[in-house]
């Protein structure tokens, strides 16, 4: 490989049980790729026998560097005594007891190579315990900034342009623990180009003391990951603040929304009726009834359009409750979902629009806010709710774009479920979301053209998120807006040949889905009952 | 407010007052504003042109996609075994075409050399036979056998 770039790994040592810090050294030693140079920083361990250790691992190989610090200073100052004496262009991050998989900087080096603009590149990971057991591979989505800010999901196999990391001034002490996730945060606010490569790299060492094993296992790194997503938050203005997230480790960016927004809630419906935990009810009415409960219910404007033959008793109920904040339209053509959230959208007046289903309830009286507050970073264009089904298994956490089809991933998981890798308790960016609840601004909504009218019953939500990530914005996954989706009980799903040409004809036959990996996906409901 | 009320008498007559289908782009265009329009009116034809510029742009957006995934799909079998046996089918498509020129070529002029040979020798033929005719043999001959015709029209007669 020519013009192949050096990679300075740093390793801060402290107290290691040498038997697995000669396996992660042997791990680099092993590397086919020969550019690179191995730092081991000795933090003033305690144990004698680690100096000495050290010293000889550096005679073996002349590419080892040793670096003794006088006291120890904890893992920031040792990694920042590293990058002092590090020459490589890139620095990559590794554990005193890890393990760097096999060609891992042959990987990062093709892709360095391939792109100069790389300033941080990710790896995926997997665990190994004391016995050499490899388990919990973490195939992570592609760069997902939101994602970072909920939980540090890169993680390992980390490399970072060595020039970045000390343009930002290296690591900081006060976020140890979390002194990764506080830098490669402040790292990709500068960066060009963030790359993940799709491989498993680096296998994370299980040991009872370490992070690996149990999210709880050191509650000070947790409280560390908060701060530095707090800081990055109101640093980036990407939000109030941050707080420890619902599950361990994860982290929850706050935002309100501004009091400036008009939210114009739009629902198609038929007026349809249906029985929900035995209680039979009239799903519009209900959705109208849960919308003014919301904390954002003086700004709001619900915009019905509503099928000729809904029945006068419906929608005088509506008139009732729905009050000045409701605008009725009549929809008096063939059913066409598309047209009918079109018609919503040309009636309302808010500068956020939400196109609800008639047949899904908010869980949390914040979930509208909660929808709709990502919104106001420009580069979000869209956002979709968590909804579940009646009997509180998932209904929707985003979509996923591969497999030659479009599908609903998670909807095995129950509510209360973390998921893998805290994937259902964590924001993050996702290919699509569903039309049955879904937030943008309205600039938005007309900049790329509403919903496609050529689509009247599937894939139009799917074609609209593609035409919003064609025009350059993120979507967005909101953990917290929970919403139930009473599903199926208003109209029988099923797939015309028409409308599978017509989505593949504007995006081609899907492959990868870049935020959900292969191997995430599971069945829907329909196709386990084989229909 | 009706859609025949913006555009005139006949114009879509048929469409609900409350859900304003995209006009018709000739209807709009001839469209004049008569001063007399209330704000409802104005405001339903904002709607309507709204409406339109919805369908329009994601007319616009979808095509640009159609055509980026077929781009897409060009590249992706350009280098492949089809694209070189459609490159091939072009060729020999091409083969196939210069030799029915080339054959439709001889064939005209096997035409036209035959019939310019045909030509010549009529011609040849009839420059021989006026040489002859003109000749003082065949005078003399004309002249002489004169006596004989006059004998055998009479003993027709």
């Amino acid at each position: 490989m020519t013009d192949a770039p050096f990679f300075s790994l740093i390793v801060p040592v402290y107290n290691s049980d040498l038997r697995f810090l000669q396996e992660a050294i042997d791990s680099v030693r092993m590397q086919s790729f020969r550019y690179w140079e191995l730092i081991l920083i000795d933090d003033k361990s305690p144990n004698s026998e680690i100096v000495p250790f050290l010293r000889t691992q550096a005679e073996l190989d002349e590419r080892i560097v040793v670096v003794e610090q006088a006291e120890n200073g904890g893992i920031s100052v040792a990694s920042n005594a590293g990058l002092a004496v590090a020459r490589g262009e890139f620095i990559g991050l590794l554990d005193h007891d890890d393990l760097l998989g096999a060609g891992a900087l042959r990987t990062a080096a093709e892709a360095l190579t391939a792109d100069p603009q790389i300033d941080y590149l990710y790896t995926d990971e997997d665990k190994v315990d004391e016995l050499g057991e490899f388990s919990e591979a973490f195939f992570k989505p592609d760069w997902s900034p939101e994602r970072l800010r909920n939980q540090m999901y890169t993680s390992h196999f980390s490399v970072y342009r060595r020039a970045l990391v000390e343009q930002v001034g290296g690591f900081r002490s006060e976020f140890d623990g979390s002194q990764d996730h506080d830098l490669a945060l402040r790292v990709t606010e500068l960066a060009r180009h963030v790359h993940h490569v799709p491989e498993v790299l680096y296998h994370w060492r299980i040991l009872p003391e370490s992070t690996a094993s149990s999210g709880d296992a050191k509650p000070y790194a947790w409280d560390a990951g908060v701060r530095a997503v707090d800081e990055h938050v109101k640093r980036t203005g990407t939000g109030d603040g941050a707080v420890r997230g619902p599950w361990q480790g994860t982290v929850e960016v706050t935002r309100t929304l501004g009091k400036g927004h008009r939210i114009s809630v739009v629902i198609p419906t038929r007026g349809g009726t249906g029985t929900v935990n035995g209680v039979e009810r009239c799903f519009v009415v209900d959705a109208v009834r849960g919308l003014l409960e919301q904390t954002v219910a003086g700004r709001l404007e619900i915009v019905i359009v509503y099928d000729t033959a809904t029945p006068e008793g419906v929608l005088a109920e509506l008139r009732r409750i729905g009050g000045d904040s409701l605008v009725l339209v009549e929809f008096a053509d063939e059913f066409n979902f598309s047209a009918k959230c079109n018609l919503g959208a040309v009636h309302s007046t808010g500068d956020i629009l939400v196109m609800l289903n008639d047949d899904v309830e908010p869980i949390s009286r914040s979930a509208l806010e909660d929808l709709c507050a990502p919104l106001e970073q420009q580069d979000v264009g869209l956002t979709g709710g968590y909804l579940v089904f009646e009997d509180g298994h998932i209904q929707h956490a985003g979509h996923q774009y591969a497999h030659r089809g479009y599908g609903h991933p998670y909807q095995d998981y129950s509510l209360d479920d973390p998921g893998p890798f805290c994937a259902l308790d964590v924001d993050r960016e996702v290919s699509g979301v569903t039309a049955a609840c879904a937030a943008l601004r309205r600039t938005v909504f007309f900049e790329i053209g509403g919903f496609s009218e050529e689509l009247p019953i599937n894939f139009n939500d799917v074609d609209f998120s593609l035409k919003v990530r064609q025009a350059g914005y993120r979507i967005l996954w909101i953990s917290r807006a929970r919403l139930y989706h009473f599903e199926s009980r208003t109209r029988e799903a099923r797939v015309e040949q028409f409308e599978v040409d017509r989505i593949r004809a504007r995006w081609g036959v899907p492959g990868n889905d870049p935020f959900v990996h292969l191997r995430t996906r599971t069945m829907m409901r329909r196709e386990r009952a084989g229909l | 407010m009706t859609t025949e009320d913006l555009f005139g008498e006949g114009a879509q007559p048929d469409i609900p007052t409350s859900a304003p289908q995209p006009a018709e782009p000739e209807s709009l265009a001839t469209w004049v504003p008569r001063g007399e329009e209330s704000s409802e009116d104005l405001l339903e034809l904002i709607r309507t042109l709204q409406r339109e510029l919805l369908l329009t742009r994601d007319d616009a957006l979808g095509t640009r996609a159609e055509l980026a995934v077929l781009r897409q799909r060009w590249e992706e079998v350009a280098d492949g075994d089809l694209a070189q046996a459609l490159l091939r089918i072009d060729q020999l498509e091409d083969q196939k075409e210069a030799l029915r020129h080339e054959i439709l070529s001889a064939a005209y002029m096997h035409e036209k050399i035959t019939k310019q040979i045909i030509d010549d020798l009529n011609q040849h033929y009839t420059a021989q036979l006026d040489a002859l005719r003109g000749s003082r043999t065949w005078r003399v001959g004309t002249l002489a056998l004169k006596p004989m015709r006059v004998l055998r029209r009479g003993a027709r007669q």
